[in-house]
């Protein structure tokens, strides 16, 4: 393989696909759309609504009318609680959006009988705000009777937590309570991000193919350069694309965050996320350093293989389809994740190849796997990585001088099993 | 040394045979065609050449060389041709310079030049999609000849072109052949190639049919007819020793009756006082030596079927 020419194609490949409208909108303007949202919201800090304007109608106070005196008539009720006399005025408020909802304690609590709650929204997150909120003023009424007011309230928002991880041995690590939310924040924005990139340049790479067969250039091409060096210029060239879209997504990230973090140094789950953007968890640089790289070439090599199939980009897209519809399958399933990262279903999507990248970065972001298991993700994945290889390579070698009709599934295997 | 060896060349694709054992060679300064209908075998033998397809017998060498370790030297116009549609031209063909090994800044000045020298200069900045037909035909021309290659491999270079682009493209092809590059022209439009091939190589299913200079082809399959002109309002005399007379336009056709030579009909021609204007041996055209040939080919193999046990 002459170096030189694969060098190249890919800086070629990576200058075209830098100036496409697309590329730039979403390496640029996401940052630039985070920036915009975050100066603006800097510049209402000192505004007395800033915190109803950014998290909407769940930052506004819940109303509630005590018919049984179950609550002390203090003006220490836990937050969001107001204490309302009238529930014709309070019914109006909610309805005009001053209230989140007004919750009616029934006379006898104790009996069994319900409270009711009058909302505006009926969605599940002013539900769970509601849900969630109630158990604590329940609680603060309670513990009111025992305790004066500052520490009723204590007890009843509880105590903060730090978590102790029993590793092997003797080791063991400890966690502030905060660190689950900010993990997931940080897992999840880092997840899409790289997802997006992988994405995006393995699109870029079908594209490029598909597009040099359809305007017939690939002949051209191919009596200067052998077909292995114009797939690996590409493949090189568009990695390089997604790399830069990275690091600048990673750069914006950081200033931002930094930014965010110096305006609003209130708020710890900001100050752990920072930590932990500065500080990645390893298991998680691992899945972006190590998988990342192997998932674009176990998609990247596939697709290009399947684009130069068709004779157009449709016919093209035909092809890789079934790829894509794979690698957004993890998303599709997350609430699987959610209720269980290591269980069956989110294992077997991680040591798949063509699940894995999605699979991997949802449970990294719910919380850490077993080194074995990430051990065995990249394993697995650098076979995806190496079939992709032979498969891809040998379908774009025939592909590529491929006209007329479209190959059916079964002649695409035969191609990949006697490329000839 | 010939530039381009062909020997006994097989391609199959499957079970079906493109390329039947083709062999010729070109040498610098020489100008071959490869003619044949679409289908013949005329792409599949390049693309071997070009070293995009690999060869299921015989052995095909550019330069002594195997086709895949020259391919700098080697400038090529395929026939399914197109440019990057979104690229702009003078940057598109800097690349592809680049590819044919050039350096970047060397690639950029020569396909400058050449867009200049083809009337293109005002569009180098252009985008591609932009272009006229036409333009992109002489762009992709300047993409197979800005590297100066000692070999040229045109595949149906006329496809497409208006006439004054076809001019322009045989202008082109006889500089090469001054400037000593071994050109290889494939075409199934037979009447471009007739005023420009110093050899031609008739092909078809796979085969070459006919081979050798022009001149030898029309002498080998030249059937002695004669075409005659005479003054407007004058008939043919009789008693000529000639049979099989046509009128075509004006124009007599006719074939010397058997062991008469064209000069003897032209002696009795003037002996009968017929006012001549025009008096010539018809040569086949190449499209009529293509059919000849084909016809005997097919006679010879069908014959040779029959007498197989």
């Amino acid at each position: 393989m002459n170096l030189r020419k694969v060098f190249h194609v890919a800086v070629y490949e990576y200058r075209t696909n830098a100036r496409r409208w697309g590329y730039r909108l979403v390496t640029f303007g996401l940052p630039l759309l985070g920036a915009v949202l975050l100066l603006g919201i800097r510049a209402l800090k000192g505004h007395a609504n800033v915190g109803a304007w950014v998290a909407g109608s769940m930052d506004k106070p819940v109303a509630v009318y005590d018919q049984g005196n179950f609550l002390p008539h203090d003006a220490t009720l836990p937050t969001p609680f107001v204490l309302v006399d009238d529930v014709r005025e309070a019914r109006q408020a909610v309805s005009e959006g001053k209230f989140l909802a007004l919750l009616v304690l029934p006379t006898d609590l104790t009996s069994g009988q319900k409270v009711t709650a009058v909302v505006r929204e009926n969605n599940m997150t002013v539900r769970g705000v509601i849900f969630s909120r109630l158990q604590t003023l329940m609680l603060y009424a309670e513990l009111r009777k025992a305790y004066p007011a500052a520490q009723a309230l204590r007890l009843a928002e509880g105590p903060d937590v730090q978590v102790v991880v029993l590793g092997n041995g003797n080791r063991q690590t400890t966690h502030p309570q905060e660190e689950g939310s900010s993990r997931f924040m940080v897992g999840y924005a880092l997840s899409i991000l790289f997802f997006i990139a992988l994405f995006s340049s393995a699109g870029y790479l079908l594209q490029s193919v598909a597009k040099e067969k359809e305007s017939h250039i690939m002949e051209l091409l191919l009596s200067s350069v052998t077909a292995m060096e114009l797939l690996w210029g590409k493949v090189i060239g568009l990695a390089a694309l997604a790399a830069t879209q990275v690091v600048v997504w990673l750069l914006s990230l950081w200033a931002l965050g930094g930014l965010a973090l110096r305006s609003f140094p209130q708020y710890d789950t900001l100050k752990t996320a920072m930590t932990q953007l500065r500080h990645p968890d390893p298991q998680l640089l691992i899945a972006l350093l190590v998988v990342m790289p192997l998932s674009y070439l176990a998609y990247g090599l596939l697709m290009a293989g399947l684009g130069s199939l068709g004779s157009n980009l449709r016919e093209s897209q035909q092809f890789s389809a079934a790829i894509s519809m794979l690698a957004a399958l993890p998303f599709m399933l997350n609430f699987l994740f959610f209720l269980n990262p290591n269980g069956i279903v989110p294992r077997f999507l991680s040591y798949f190849p063509w699940t894995a990248p999605a699979a991997v970065l949802l449970r990294l972001a719910i919380g850490p796997i077993p080194w074995w298991d990430l051990g065995v993700v990249v394993f697995t994945i650098a076979v995806g990585a190496a079939f992709s290889l032979w498969a891809g390579v040998r379908l774009f070698r025939v592909g590529v001088l491929m006209s007329g009709k479209k190959p059916s599934w079964r002649e695409v295997w035969t191609i990949v099993r006697n490329p000839a | 040394m010939n530039l381009i060896e062909v020997e006994h060349l097989v391609k199959r694709y499957g079970d079906f045979t493109a390329v039947d054992g083709i062999s010729f060679t070109v040498g610098p300064g020489q100008i071959f065609a490869l003619l044949g209908p679409n289908g013949a075998g005329k792409t599949s033998t390049i693309r071997v050449l070009m070293g995009i397809l690999f060869p299921d017998g015989g052995e095909v060498r550019l330069l002594g060389k195997p086709p895949e370790q020259v391919r700098e030297q080697v400038g090529y116009l395929p026939e399914a041709r197109g440019l990057y549609r979104d690229a702009r031209l003078l940057e598109l063909l800097a690349y592809l310079g680049i590819l044919k090994g050039l350096s970047p800044s060397d690639a950029r000045q020569r396909a400058s030049r050449w867009l200049e020298q083809l009337d293109l200069g005002a569009w180098a900045e252009r985008k591609v999609h932009e272009l006229s037909h036409g333009m992109q035909q002489k762009a992709q021309l300047v993409a197979a000849l800005m590297h100066d290659p000692p070999v040229v491999v045109l595949d149906e270079p006329f496809q497409g072109l208006d006439p004054v682009n076809i001019q322009l493209v045989k202008k082109l092809v006889r500089e090469l052949r001054a400037a000593g590059k071994a050109v290889l022209l494939s075409s199934h439009q037979l009447v471009h190639v007739e005023a420009l091939a110093d050899e031609v190589a008739l092909v078809n299913r796979g085969r070459i049919v006919a081979s050798g200079s022009l001149a030898a082809l029309q002498a080998q399959y030249a059937r002695g007819d004669i075409a005659v002109r005479l003054a407007r309002g004058a008939s043919l005399p009789e008693g000529l020793p000639v049979q099989g007379v046509n009128s075509r336009n004006g124009v007599w056709i006719m074939s010397p009756q058997p062991g008469i030579a064209p000069r003897e009909v032209l002696r009795a021609l003037v002996a009968s006082g017929a006012p001549v204007e025009r008096f010539e041996v018809v040569y086949p055209s190449l499209e009529e030596i293509f059919l000849r040939a084909v016809e005997e080919t097919s006679r010879d193999a069908t014959s040779a079927e029959e007498v197989q046990p």
